[in-house]
């Protein structure tokens, strides 16, 4: 306390918090040698404050007449250059000074005539002209910079010549008298002046002048090492300038191509990864080992929609375009005019180019198996595959009895499946397969295995059913409105045209499907319905097969085609499913929702329930995302009345679903998403029965 | 500086003075005139004068004289026979004065409120147009200083004004080596008062060159207003009293003809340049010295007539000039500015600062000034003017920092770091630490310091530092820091 530190204070550490005293009895008065420190500070002793005079001012009489009210200020901020005027060519910069009105007032009273405007404008075009011609000619010389903005270079006139500055001045409008006289005039007070006589034409003060008289120096840091000589050579400094410049573009390549490099090894490790992941799997659950290749697949699948999706992003990053169905349009491509309408304009932008659907994928069976894999949708491949077989074998059966017979088989249309029954489905718990943050899987011994971490990565599910919540609202947002009218139809036209649709074959198709819906409504014709939406079907897809998948959202005119394809899609069961292997928005819901035969009892309120359609409704990722485990259902019947049932089951027609802005549906195969499909594909809908009697998927139909 | 030399009677009103002493009661604080030495185009000043000097002449300072309150400059009532005692040496006799008077002669002079007052003869002319006797007393007029008044007093009077009993020529000192002596002039200026921290020979040097004022008046837009310094004008404006500016470009001429004549031509109505705040009609612009090198630099001449401490040396390439203007149905009329550097190696956000005359005391300087810490708030750069700093800038400068910082500490619990403060007013340490020392605010206890905050000191400390003037609306700033790629990219020949 009573040491010299008391008192020699340390200085005011600024990063340090420094308590703040409310009340000046909490200071130690004790402190130190005992002085108390409000003596010393606080009442602040009080100094005589400073008068500042105010210089003299006045108010000038004649303002208001010298300046006039004219000036209207603007509602924004004053912007740019400093308005019109600073700038202006035709506002004469130079201003007679007292010497010039002088001479002026004694010329004019010699009987010339010269008004003052006039001999203003001549001034200021010798002083030009004269500027010009004395940079032209120091140009010429090759002097450098300093030497051209140097005092005596622009002191000089004799660069131009008289007649130069006669003619100059004859353009202004004097007369060869008066312009003589002028020019004298001029000459003669630029030799007097030793400069010229319009400031801003004026040297600059030299750097190394020291007369404080002179003013307005160019600046130099004069503090910092003059390590390089003055650039004084520039036609090899632009050549040096040149090759970095080459260098620099050279190196922003190799750095580009690095990038894709490291792409394409990121996208390897993914894929080993994967891979890894799978052979994990196939070897921890030997019980599935049927899905092995479906595993792979899958896998396979999503490392592609992964590349798709990073070669668009590659694509957007570039600056190019992508439209709707999937065309690239690169960087260098301007939209038409009629594409840039302010209508059209905000869907050309990137994001909403990013948020368009990706290409079709390819349209392999295996692409029907969605993302992540779960418990109800393996059981369904397993079943359905068992259940394929049983069909093959029954068909080689007919075949050989056929061949027996010597007559060709019958054609079996792209809708055999379908026509042959749909395949049973498991029932899972509601809500379990997908509890967030756990995993149905098959484990051992049929056992069903609750994963909450996942077996290879030890990762917690919850990052998956993160990434799948996410990609489920990406799904479920709805897309922006769309302009109406024919701006986007002529695009999307132009871009892919329309296939051709048989008229006559879509004409009988929809026909038939309206016979198809009054059959069902009566409730007694489901089988006259059935066959009608089966046979509707098959028109449609042979007359357009192939184009499925292409469509633009909310092209009306690719609507109509869609439904058939989707129902030949159906027809080719997990093909139509197909559609949604990538992270489609585009998708079309098919619901095979088959072997509905006289037990289905023809269906009072069967559009009304939500029905989950076994395969095609597993591998869209949108219904795995919510599934009412759903009365998948109706296949169960198919094995046990498959022999009676391949007219029957014709019901299974497709709903193709399509996504549309105004409807927000899943393609679920609820009413709203059957509406948005084509009335062609809605007749299947009415045509399926209510909810058929549960039966155990467990157990496979027999053959 | 020179305090140890002065006689214990000059130690008076004024010898405080350039410490910049807190502002006295509840009168406002006189207007922001000068800041800075460093103005646009100055020097590098290598030395940074530390302020450590006003801290401890505050904490000294003798308190007798009382404040004169009078709107004239106070004439800083020397008594008659003070001047001359400083000198040692009393007054020659009547007879032996002979005319003219010649340069550094000392003499009382009479002085526009009617006292006389101890002056010296800085420099004599013929009187201009003058008819009579070329050796009668009207033939000459003499600009003289007065004894220890601002500079800006300086001014040319006849032979009249003079009381002739008081005469004392210069007497020219010989050194030892037998050569006349150099006369250290500083002592004229014994109170330096008003130059701030600048060390005495940049001042005597300045003080040449800036010996006599050169133009008396200006008419600039609706005001004819008297100047107080020398300024650079170009040779071509030797001998000119007075000057037209023209309000919007400020292009100044000697005479009114062609001012109209200038006038009938020039278009526009306001300064150059991006106006970046208006509120009423108050606007603020934004001029790049490189842009418009016309207009900046008239703006600089002009500045220079109201500004001690400014320097015209260096071009204005380099500095960004805020024009505060006035609108009405006439145009804007320039009020006051201040030039900043477009970047700034010492963080400096202000280098000169000025209000005219016209407006002066109606709270412009400390519009310019907070609008100055503003803009280093949207640069989020922690700003201080450019050193040194004069007597009149401290005072002001301090002002604002106090009405920045008393408020914060009021509100504030517990405890606070400088940097803190810094980060929140954009106020530079050092400053920081040198106002809240000022105040004494800041003490040590039991080996740390704190901050003494009662509330009522506080309110009466905030009282002192005077109202804030016109406040700025920082939402109405529509503003982005310079950008030198901005302005290459931009850049056109």
């Amino acid at each position: 306390m009573g040491t010299r530190t008391s008192f020699r204070p340390r200085p005011v550490d600024a990063n340090k918090p420094l308590l703040i005293v409310r009340d000046l009895s909490e200071l130690d008065t004790q402190d130190g040698n005992g002085e108390k420190p409000e003596l010393k500070p606080l009442g602040q002793p009080k100094k005589p404050q400073k008068e500042i005079p105010t210089p003299e001012v006045h108010f000038v009489e004649t303002y208001h007449r010298d300046y006039l009210p004219v000036f209207v200020a603007n509602q924004h901020y004053a912007h740019g250059k400093g308005g019109s005027g600073y700038r202006d060519d035709a506002v004469v910069e130079y201003d007679l000074d007292n010497e010039d009105e002088d001479w002026l007032e004694a010329y004019n009273t010699g009987g010339a005539k010269l008004s003052d405007t006039k001999f203003e404008r001549m001034l200021w075009k010798l002083e030009l002209a004269c500027a010009e011609a004395t940079e032209d000619a120091l140009m010429r010389a090759g002097a450098s910079v300093a030497e051209r903005t140097s005092a005596t270079a622009l002191a000089a006139i004799d660069h131009l010549g008289k007649d130069l500055a006669l003619g100059v001045l004859l353009e202004v409008g004097a007369r060869d008298v008066i312009a003589n006289d002028v020019y004298e005039y001029w000459a003669a007070k630029r030799r007097r002046w030793g400069k010229p006589i319009l400031r801003r034409l004026q040297a600059p003060t030299s750097a190394s002048d020291t007369n404080p008289f002179n003013v307005f120096r160019p600046r130099e840091k004069v503090n910092r090492p003059q390590t390089r000589r003055r650039r004084d050579n520039p036609e090899e400094c632009m050549e040096k300038l040149r090759s970095m410049q080459d260098n620099v573009r050279a190196a922003l390549g190799i750095v580009c191509e690095i990038i894709r490099r490291e792409r394409r090894k990121r996208d390897l490790t993914h894929t080993e990864v994967e891979l890894q992941r799978i052979r994990v799997r196939q070897r921890h659950d030997p019980r599935t080992n049927g899905s092995l290749e479906d595993a792979a697949q899958f896998g396979m699948a999503q490392l592609k929609a992964r590349n798709s999706k990073n070669r668009e992003l590659d694509v957007l990053r570039a600056g190019g375009r992508l439209l709707a169905n999937g065309v690239r349009i690169e960087p260098t491509v301007r939209p038409s005019k009629r594409q840039r309408r302010p209508e059209l304009l905000p869907y050309l932008r990137q994001e909403v180019a990013r948020l368009a659907p990706p290409p079709p994928p390819p349209a392999s069976e295996e692409m029907a198996f969605a993302w992540p894999i779960s418990l109800p949708k393996l059981l369904e491949q397993h079943s359905q595959r068992l259940w394929r077989a049983a069909v093959d074998a029954r068909e080689s059966a007919a075949r050989r009895a056929l061949a027996a017979n010597a007559e060709p088989p019958p054609p079996l249309g792209p809708a055999k499946e379908v026509l042959a029954g749909a395949p049973p489905a498991l029932r899972v718990p509601e809500g379990a397969a997908v509890a967030g943050s756990s995993r149905l899987r098959l484990g051992r011994g049929g056992r069903v295995v609750l994963d909450r971490v996942d077996a290879w990565s030890l990762e917690p599910l919850a990052a998956a059913s993160q990434e799948e919540r996410a990609f489920r609202q990406y799904l479920s947002e709805p897309w922006p409105q769309l302009p109406k009218g024919g701006v986007l139809r002529g695009l999307v036209d132009r871009v892919c045209p329309p296939p051709r649709v048989n008229p006559a074959a879509a004409a009988a198709a929809a026909q038939q499907a309206a016979m198809a819906r009054q059959g069902s409504a009566s409730g007694g014709g489901a089988a006259v319905a059935a066959a009608a939406a089966a046979a509707a079907a098959q028109a449609a897809s042979g007359s357009r097969m192939g184009s499925q998948g292409s469509i633009g959202p909310g092209n009306p005119l690719a609507r109509l085609p869609s439904g058939g394809a989707a129902a030949a899609a159906a027809g080719a069961a997990q093909q139509a499913a197909a559609l949604t292997g990538a992270p489609s928005l585009a998708g079309a819901a098919s619901l095979p929702a088959g072997g509905l035969q006289g037990g289905g009892g023809g269906g009072g309120g069967g559009g009304a329930e939500p029905v989950q359609a076994s395969t095609a409704g597993a591998a869209r990722p949108a219904s795995v995302a919510t599934p009412p485990p759903a009365a998948a259902a109706a296949g169960g019947s198919g094995g046990g009345a498959g022999d009676e049932s391949p007219t029957a089951a014709a019901g299974g027609a497709a709903v193709a679903a399509r996504r549309t802005p105004a409807v927000k549906s899943e393609g679920r195969g609820t009413p709203g998403a059957s509406g948005g499909g084509t009335p062609t594909a809605q007749a299947g809908t009415p045509s399926q029965g209510g909810p058929p009697p549960k039966r155990s998927a467990a157990r496979p139909p027999k053959g | 500086m020179t305090a140890s030399r002065r006689g214990g009677s000059e130690k008076g009103a004024d010898s405080e003075k350039g410490t910049g002493s807190g502002p006295e009661g509840a009168t406002p604080p006189p207007l922001v005139q000068s800041v800075s030495g460093k103005g646009v185009g100055k020097g590098k000043r290598v030395r940074l004068a530390p302020s450590e000097g006003d801290l401890q002449a505050a904490a000294s300072g003798p308190l007798q004289s009382a404040p004169s309150g009078s709107d004239a400059p106070v004439p800083m009532a020397v008594d008659s026979s003070a001047a001359p005692s400083t000198s040692g040496r009393g007054p020659i006799p009547l007879a032996d004065v002979k005319l003219p008077l010649e340069n550094n002669t000392k003499v009382m002079c009479k002085w526009k409120d009617g006292n006389y007052y101890g002056a010296r003869i800085l420099e004599r002319r013929p009187t201009p147009g003058w008819e009579g006797a070329p050796d009668a007393p009207g033939a000459w007029e003499y600009y003289v200083h007065y004894h220890k008044m601002n500079r800006r007093m300086d001014d040319w009077v006849a032979t009249a004004d003079f009381d002739l009993a008081t005469v004392e020529p210069e007497v020219v000192e010989l050194g030892p080596d037998g050569k006349p002596r150099k006369k250290s002039r500083v002592e004229d200026h014994s109170s330096d008062e008003e130059h701030g921290d600048f060390d005495p020979q940049q001042l005597r040097e300045h003080e040449e060159f800036t010996k006599v004022k050169n133009i008396d008046v200006i008419q600039l837009g609706p005001h004819e207003m008297h100047t107080w310094y020398f300024s650079p004008f170009p040779p071509e404006y030797n001998g000119c009293k007075k000057l037209f500016f023209c309000e919007y470009s400020l292009h100044f001429f000697k005479r009114r003809s062609q001012l109209l004549r200038h006038l009938s031509k020039c278009k526009v109505r306001h300064p150059p340049g991006e106006e970046i705040y208006r509120r009423d009609n108050v606007s603020m612009y934004e001029i790049d010295g490189r842009k418009e090198k016309a207009f900046c630099q008239n703006l600089c001449y002009l500045a220079k007539l109201f500004l001690d401490h400014k320097t015209l040396y260096y071009d204005v390439d380099l500095f960004l000039f805020y024009v505060l203007c006035e609108t009405d149905a006439r145009g804007a009329h320039v009020v006051g500015y201040f030039s900043k550097e477009k970047a700034s190696e010492e963080g400096y956000n202000l280098a000169c600062i000025l209000a005219l005359p016209a407006y002066q005391r109606k709270g412009y300087g400390k519009l310019l000034i907070s609008f100055s810490y503003e803009l280093s708030k949207l640069e989020g750069k922690v700003g201080t003017p450019e050193r040194p700093l004069s007597d009149l800038g401290l005072v002001s400068y301090r002002g604002y920092w106090t009405r920045q910082l008393l408020p914060l500490l009021m509100e504030r619990e517990g405890s606070v770091s400088i940097r803190e403060l810094s980060e929140q007013t954009r106020i530079k340490v050092d400053d920081i630490m040198h106002t809240l020392t000022h105040l004494n605010l800041i003490q040590y206890q039991k080996g740390q310091h704190v901050i003494c905050a009662p509330p009522d000191l506080l309110k009466r400390l905030l009282a002192e530092a005077g109202s804030p003037g016109l406040q700025v609306d920082p939402g109405r700033i529509v503003w982005s820091p310079y950008s030198a790629e901005r302005e290459l990219a931009s850049y056109r020949p």
